[in-house]
């Protein structure tokens, strides 16, 4: 079943697509049907409700509690994006 | 340098959507990125200026009648286009200054970091566009490329400077440690807060209310999604114009479909960017990553998520369209630039341990900072579109942005470099003002920041 990611930014635009496009290619190699989108943080509840798995790169921000959220910093700073695809994949593979 | 540019400005005359990706190729085969790469890099960099310049002239054309029939029937000045900080962004990247930025900026940073001038490692290639409007700016208001590259090496050693001295009280608050947030859009929001914070501090009762916001998301929620911001703006803005119900419901459709699609098209510049920027992180990295004392510098778009951020920005949308309107001196119709209210406010709230209500005055504020800087620096803004090669639409009189020369820090300098007495004068009073302020605030916020405990995750 595909599942569908949403990359959360300041913009949707700048930081956002950096990730976005480190995880798509990560779950394609690894054959996990997953879209990815990118969205602003004001807009998250027009996605929240068809969304498997959040990736947030502003810190401290409030998500709905029944979506998993994962820390999106590492793409940004270039540490630590190995673990982070990896905590990606098994919260996808475990649902 | 001066002869690179010149020599860049001859090929501007073919058309900066076709010169610009062949520099970027160039420059991201120099950092050592695979042809394919490379040239895919440059296509998309092409492609989304081609596409933010098909926007903004769709922008204008919806704008450009409505902004004429408000001057005309309610003596509404409002008739400088707010385009957003990526339109800006795009334009500035093909000017000469915007050509040799990067390079500039990263050896700048080496060297200051050298030289310990700075603690701040500079990756954050997005938002160096910031940094280079300087330049462009002088340049196109003086003529002299140097002054222009000197405009933008202030405006760095100041940003990073800054960056410096915030990243105590900024890590404190987002429970982030050796990070610092060196982006011109947010950090220049602090000189104008720094001051009045410190003055509502003076201020009996007023320095200590909190205030209740939580009921704000419930009110104003329409004004956080931007298609709906959009609409509402659009059929505000079709009744002062006097349009028909048809014209009325078309305006705003038009509008909200800019202000969805164009930060589309502005994610597209940022793919063709990546290679490069990773490139360019990679080597600074290397270079000095492991090294002790040293703060990353990282995009202030990591702090926008904080609940009292989204409020206070939330609560702002509407004042900043009422100032907009009220403000004397103004005529920046705020449109795409809405939804980065969030960046303005973000190290504000920093500042004041997330207090709404503080955060709310300040921004005000700067706010009225925005729009006025904004409306005065719109003419050597348009310049430079102009010069790209675009024409303003019919009925627009100028472009703007709440970047760009809207940013306060942008401004001091440039207007320091134009010589205008008045402008300088102001400025100064300005500055002084937070020179004095800011260790007692500093050392506030670190304390505030400290009671806070661990904020959430």
């Amino acid at each position: 079943m595909r599942k569908n990611i949403l990359v959360v930014c300041g913009n949707g635009v700048a930081t956002s697509v950096v990730a976005s496009k480190k995880i798509e290619s990560y779950l394609k190699s690894q054959n996990i049907d997953a879209r990815v989108s990118e969205c602003k943080v004001q807009d998250v509840q027009m996605y929240a409700n068809k969304v498997d798995l959040i990736v947030s790169m502003p810190l401290s921000s409030e998500y709905p509690t029944n979506i998993p959220v994962v820390k999106g910093l590492p793409f940004i700073t270039g540490r630590g994006v190995e673990e982070t695809l990896l905590q990606i994949k098994e919260i996808l593979t475990k649902q | 340098m001066e002869a690179i540019g010149n020599f860049f400005q001859n090929f501007l005359n073919i058309g900066s959507t076709v010169v610009l990706p062949i520099f970027i190729f160039i420059f991201a085969m120099i950092l050592g990125t695979k042809p394919g790469r490379a040239f895919r890099s440059a296509v998309l960099i092409g492609i989304s200026l081609t596409g933010i310049n098909i926007m903004v002239q769709f922008l204008g054309s919806n704008l450009g009648p409505a902004m004429q029939k408000m001057v005309d029937n309610a003596n509404l000045h409002l008739d400088i286009m707010d385009v957003g900080w990526g339109a800006v962004a795009g334009t500035i990247w093909a000017t000469p200054i915007g050509a040799v930025g990067i390079p500039v900026l990263l050896i700048f940073n080496i060297i200051l970091l050298y030289l310990r001038q700075t603690k701040t490692l500079m990756i954050d290639m997005w938002n160096y566009h910031h940094l280079v409007t300087i330049g462009a700016l002088i340049y196109v208001g003086t003529g002299n490329f140097y002054l222009g590259i000197l405009g933008t090496l202030i405006g760095a050693f100041i940003t990073w400077k800054l960056a410096d001295w915030s990243a105590p009280f900024l890590q404190k608050f987002y429970n982030m440690p050796g990070i610092s947030l060196p982006t011109l859009s947010s950090i220049s929001s602090l000189i104008i807060a720094v001051p009045v914070n410190a003055l509502i501090d003076h201020i009996p009762g007023l320095k200590d209310i909190k205030g209740d916001f939580a009921s704000a998301k419930k009110y104003l929620g329409v004004f956080g999604e931007s298609s709906s911001m959009a609409i509402i703006i659009g059929i505000v803005i079709g009744l002062i114009a006097k349009y028909d119900i048809k014209d009325t419901l078309k305006l705003a459709i038009n509008l909200a479909a800019v202000m969805v699609i164009l930060p589309k098209v502005v994610a597209i510049l940022m793919d063709g960017l990546m290679p490069i920027s990773e490139a360019a992180r990679e080597k600074l990295e290397k270079k000095y990553g492991e090294k002790g004392d040293i703060n990353l510098g990282l995009d202030s778009a990591i702090s926008i998520g904080h609940p009292s951020v989204i409020t206070a920005a939330l609560i702002l949308t509407p004042f900043t369209i009422l100032l907009a309107a009220i403000l004397p001196m103004n005529r920046v119709l705020p449109f795409t630039d809405l939804a980065s209210i969030t960046f303005r406010v973000a190290f504000i709230v920093a500042l004041v341990g997330g207090n709404v209500f503080r955060t709310l005055i300040c921004g005000i504020f700067v706010i009225a900072s925005v729009l006025i800087c904004g409306t005065i620096t719109s003419p050597l803004l348009t310049q430079i579109f102009v010069n790209s090669g675009e024409a303003l639409p019919k009925g627009v009189a100028g472009i703007a942005s709440f970047s760009g020369g809207s940013l306060f820090i942008t401004f001091s300098i440039l207007q320091l470099f134009l010589r205008n007495i008045w402008p300088i004068l102001i400025c100064a009073v300005i500055w002084v003002a937070f020179f004095l302020t800011r260790k007692s605030q500093q050392k506030k916020s670190i304390e505030i920041n400290s009671k806070l405990g661990n904020p959430a995750q």
